[in-house]
């Protein structure tokens, strides 16, 4: 059953619908989440606050969107507030770049970049401590892409940012690992 | 399976992160019918109140009216209603007390609306379709 199909089962009084949602997005939310705070506790905390927020305005959703999207975004807004709450965020991780310039614009959702491919076996635990220290924005975009598999255009939609933003954001942040772990 | 697919899995969540989900969905499910039911039980009371009140004055204004004395006529005299039946009911309408029972009706339409919420989420907060 899809998504949109779910919802509208829910809506009309089937309580199994809105379990089966939840049973089907928690793993990819939580480790989203966890991505992002880099705590398991937080990451409950969060997981836990992210479906309340999507029971409490599911009739509100407008199903000729994509749920996926929209639930990542309160999963995102959720995140940073948190981490904003407990000062863990500062101004400077917002880095609002906007990617101009045409090296970005030429990236498609498909493309693997050079620079991933460079990553080595015993580079693994080091990349996950690297991707710690990315400015938020930045781990977002990575892990929607690469847990996700989702499209720069559903990514922007996601960090409310323009397209180039977030291919710049991706390039950046892969660039920035690369620095890193050299 | 390639360095990307390690690096980026995901991660498995604690084995009770769902219940403890759906023990949040319920709490805040029965909070919400607790509030519901608490706003619409008010809402009767202060509808039968007011459907009390209303209902003595709407009577009192009732008996005083013309259409009173127009209807008592009814029951003592049938045949002088059957001669002027037109006009003895556009006398019984133009006198009643329209104001006053229009607010009695929908006093009592308010008592039947809040009574039937009241119901309602009495429901809700049984235990019966619980996600937990």
């Amino acid at each position: 059953m899809t998504d949109n199909e779910l919802i509208s089962k829910y809506l009309e009084g089937d309580e199994t619908a809105l379990k089966s949602l939840i049973e089907r997005y928690l793993k990819p939310i939580y480790s989203f989440v966890y991505r992002l705070t880099g705590n398991g506790q937080d990451a409950e905390d969060i997981s836990q606050e992210v479906f309340v927020k999507v029971w409490k305005n599911l009739n509100k959703f407008d199903e000729s969107k994509s749920f996926k999207t929209w639930l990542f975004t309160i999963a995102k807004n959720t995140a940073y507030d948190s981490l904003r709450k407990k000062k863990e965020i500062v101004f400077s991780d917002l880095e609002d770049e906007d990617g101009e310039g045409g090296v970005e614009e030429e990236i498609s959702d498909s493309e693997i970049l050079p620079e991933m491919a460079l990553i080595k076996s015993e580079d693994v635990a080091g990349l996950e401590a690297a991707i710690k220290k990315l400015p938020f924005n930045y781990r977002a975009v990575i892990f929607l892409k690469e847990t996700e598999e989702l499209t720069f255009d559903e990514i922007g939609r996601i960090l409310n940012k323009p397209l180039n933003t977030v291919k710049s954001h991706y390039r950046r942040a892969i660039l920035r690992l690369r620095k890193i772990l050299i | 399976m390639s360095q990307k697919h390690i690096i980026f899995r995901h991660i498995d969540p604690p084995k009770d992160l769902l219940e403890e989900i759906f023990n949040k969905i319920d709490k805040n499910s029965r909070q919400r019918a607790g509030a519901k039911l608490f706003a619409s039980m008010l809402g009767a009371t202060s509808s039968l109140g007011i459907f009390v009140f209303v209902f003595r004055y709407a009577a009192e204004v009732f008996l005083e009216s013309g259409a009173y004395s127009y209807l008592s006529l009814l029951f003592s005299d049938p045949s002088f209603v059957l001669s002027y039946s037109n006009g003895l009911a556009l006398s019984i309408i133009e006198s009643a007390p329209v104001l006053e029972i229009s607010i009695l009706f929908f006093a009592v339409y308010a008592f039947l609306g809040s009574f039937k919420y009241a119901v309602e989420n009495m429901g809700n907060l049984s235990l019966k379709n619980r996600l937990a």
